[in-house]
């Protein structure tokens, strides 16, 4: 992995058309600005591994295990009446 | 055309039925054509079945069925990226997860919906800035309220 050191308001850049700016640093928390084409996705990453998480979770389904709405037991005494 | 499915067995598909979604799923980016699956005729939930890899299907359920006030606000590029003009047919859906064994600890991801063009036959997997919203939303709840609402009208 490249490690560069950076001060605020200093820049990197990715290749021609990304630049990742450091814009505050306060304590633990390091703010970026990211300047990036718009068909590049950029999400925090525990954001994207959640939603992976739940696509993977969601293709595991069995189409036993999903729910009918109609046979729900507090709800077929109101169905039939 | 015939699509082989591990959890349908052989389905009969046309090629229009395809979707595309040229940017994959999220964290799935390889798998980019799908059909979608009705769970059945009266069921709010559906499938998205992989053209690609057989046994790839995620479970999906129309998020209005259980939160009739779910809120979806597309970026430019999302709008972009699905070719979306005024009149196109959009179509949502949240994919479902349930743990195993334990179907009332079902969840939703409200954060990423799946938006599809139905004239362009492309979808998206879209972030959504909006802080409401999580990856795992309890909704069995919320789902049976929605149906004893339903049947109480009906």
């Amino acid at each position: 992995m490249l490690v560069l050191t950076r001060k605020v308001n200093q820049s990197i850049m990715i290749g021609d058309d990304i630049e990742v700016i450091v814009l505050e640093v306060r304590g633990e928390q390091v703010r970026l600005g990211i300047k990036a084409p718009r068909e590049v996705a950029v999400h925090r990453r525990e954001i994207y591994e959640a939603i992976q998480r739940e696509n993977l979770a969601a293709a595991q389904a069995q189409p036993e295990d999903v729910p009918q709405p109609q046979s729900a037991p507090e709800n077929s005494s109101a169905r039939s009446a | 055309m015939e699509l082989h499915t591990t959890r349908f067995g052989t389905i009969t598909i046309e090629a229009e039925d395809i979707i595309t979604f040229p940017d994959g799923l999220v964290g799935l980016s390889h798998l980019k054509r799908f059909v979608i699956i009705r769970h059945g005729d009266d069921s709010p939930f559906r499938w998205l079945q992989s053209v690609e890899e057989p046994g790839f299907a995620m479970l999906m359920i129309d998020p209005w069925f259980f939160r009739p006030d779910y809120e979806v606000v597309l970026s430019d590029v999302d709008v972009e990226r699905l070719q979306l003009s005024a009149d196109s047919i959009r179509w949502v859906y949240v994919t479902v997860s349930i743990p195993s064994g334990k179907p009332h600890a079902m969840t939703a991801n409200l954060l990423a919906p799946i938006v599809i063009n139905g004239n362009a036959r492309c979808g998206r997997q879209v972030i959504l800035d909006d802080e409401r919203y999580t990856t795992r939303h309890p909704i069995l709840q919320e789902m049976w309220r929605s149906v004893q609402t339903q049947q109480a009208a009906g």
